[in-house]
């Protein structure tokens, strides 16, 4: 009888952690952002910003560009201005030899909660940038 | 004679290319495999804003890897340290390349300046850990460690910055952790303002960091002070002054005043008695309550009431004549 009770309770609580857990997950969103721009000698400014939640485990994000001519500058920025990643492409003129290439990933645990910021400024520019993140948010 | 010209020409001449040109040397060994190619660059970075350009104008040496690995390359480097970048590129790949993270990050960053060498020894990977050469490469690889480093709070990144910035012994270091600090309290700011006069103004790693820091050390608040403080110090020396007066006039008599004065001219109790045809008991009667009134006990003492019974006696005198 004793062990009985003993069982019930243990379900109880195994059942209870496993709604537990399934609520968390149900209630989890996934973001990603992902965008390939095509620059054709063309000169932008573009900002993409974006909401992490408080408690966001981790956001994974990748940046690559590659160009035959110009300049291309990208930088992500956290909510409180401080520069997380991004690179400058500065190829000058025709002719220089296979242009360049810049390619940065990386992940990040717990990203500061706010509003992020990633901003591509293309001047001139030929060739291609992508950019992907990807966070999961509670 | 013209012989004697050219040597002179001569040693002016060496000793200019010799202080002009002047190198750096990095040399290591590294193992790497397939896709990567057997090369190494090296690009100069005149700014912390570049750290993360690419271009191929910023390439200034470049060198190839041996099949044992091995790499020398001398890069021109001036007498004040700078900040360099070595890359590597796979097949296929741009000379320009730099990938930034993961097991693939191609580059890695050092601090030299003429005649140093530099050394990068490491296995497949390519990591900033593996590169030596004097305490500022020792400084600049604990500060990246740092910066790059996610687990850690970030009030200890901030505080390791500060402590960077004012304790390392390189200065291009220094002005690195200033220029990666970020979100900063007003006791933070002035931590680091504190710092950056330790630095030589004419680093040109610091320009952008002195015009916000050494301009943010504002020195009007320290006039304002100061002028505030002097301000009070007069009113309140005035007012001090301006209440012994009152007290003066109030605590003594017409008469006691009188004496007080002639006391402070100079006349002894005989020549008081005289001036005033009173008996000299009488004036020491007064000479004594003059002293118990105003707690002192000697004629000196009486010399610092000089100034305020002369303007008591000017201001008394005025209204005598308003009087009239």
């Amino acid at each position: 009888m004793e062990s009985d009770q003993f069982y019930k309770k243990k379900m109880k609580k195994v059942f209870l952690s496993v709604m537990v857990c399934f609520c968390a997950l149900h209630g989890s969103t996934q973001a990603s952002l992902r965008d390939t721009i095509e620059l054709k000698g063309s000169s932008m400014n573009k900002s993409i910003t974006f909401e992490v939640a408080k408690g966001t485990p981790k956001m994974d994000y990748a940046l690559k560009g590659i160009l035959e001519t110009g300049q291309v500058y990208a930088v992500l920025t956290d909510p409180e201005g401080r520069r997380q990643a991004g690179f400058q492409l500065y190829i000058q003129g025709r002719g220089m030899p296979q242009g360049g290439k810049g390619q940065e990933s990386k992940t990040i645990s717990f990203p500061f909660p706010g509003t992020w910021k990633l901003q591509i400024r293309a001047v001139d520019a030929t060739g291609s940038f992508s950019y992907k993140i990807h966070f999961n948010s509670l | 004679m013209r012989k004697i010209t050219f040597l002179v020409l001569y040693g002016m001449l060496w000793c200019v290319s010799s202080t002009c040109a002047q190198e750096a040397e990095i040399s290591g060994r590294i193992q790497l495999h397939a896709p990567w190619l057997k090369k190494v660059y090296i690009s100069s970075i005149p700014d912390f804003n570049q750290m993360f350009a690419v271009s191929y104008k910023s390439i200034v040496a470049s060198g190839d890897i041996d099949t044992n690995g091995n790499f020398t390359v001398r890069l021109p480097a001036a007498a004040q340290e700078s900040l360099y970048r070595l890359h590597f590129i796979r097949q296929g790949d741009p000379v320009s390349t730099l990938i930034i993270g993961g097991r693939e990050e191609n580059h890695v960053f050092f601090l030299a300046r003429a005649t140093q060498h530099i050394w990068y020894h490491s296995d497949t990977l390519i990591r900033q850990a593996d590169i030596s050469g004097g305490n500022a490469n020792e400084e600049l690889k604990k500060l990246l460690a740092t910066v790059n480093n996610d687990t850690l709070n970030r009030e200890t990144i901030k505080n390791s910055l500060i402590n960077g910035a004012c304790t390392f012994s390189s200065e291009t270091a220094g002005l690195m952790a200033i220029h990666y600090m970020f979100g900063l309290n007003n006791r933070q700011k002035d931590s680091v303002s504190r710092c950056v006069v330790r630095f030589s103004k004419n680093n040109p790693y610091g320009s952008r960091i002195f015009q916000q820091y050494r301009t943010s050390y504002n020195w009007i608040p320290f006039v304002c002070i100061t002028a505030a403080l002097f301000m009070a110090f007069l009113l309140g020396s005035r007012a001090y002054r301006k209440r012994k007066q009152t007290l003066l006039h109030r605590v003594l008599s017409p008469r006691e005043m009188n004496i007080v004065s002639l006391i402070i001219n100079g006349k002894s109790n005989k020549e008081i008695a005289m001036e005033l045809s009173i008996e000299i008991s009488t004036v020491k009667t007064h000479v004594n309550n003059i002293y118990s009134k105003l707690k002192i006990n000697s004629r000196k003492q009486l010399y610092r009431y000089k100034d305020m019974l002369a303007g008591k006696q000017v201001v008394a005198s005025d209204d005598q004549e308003e009087k009239k």
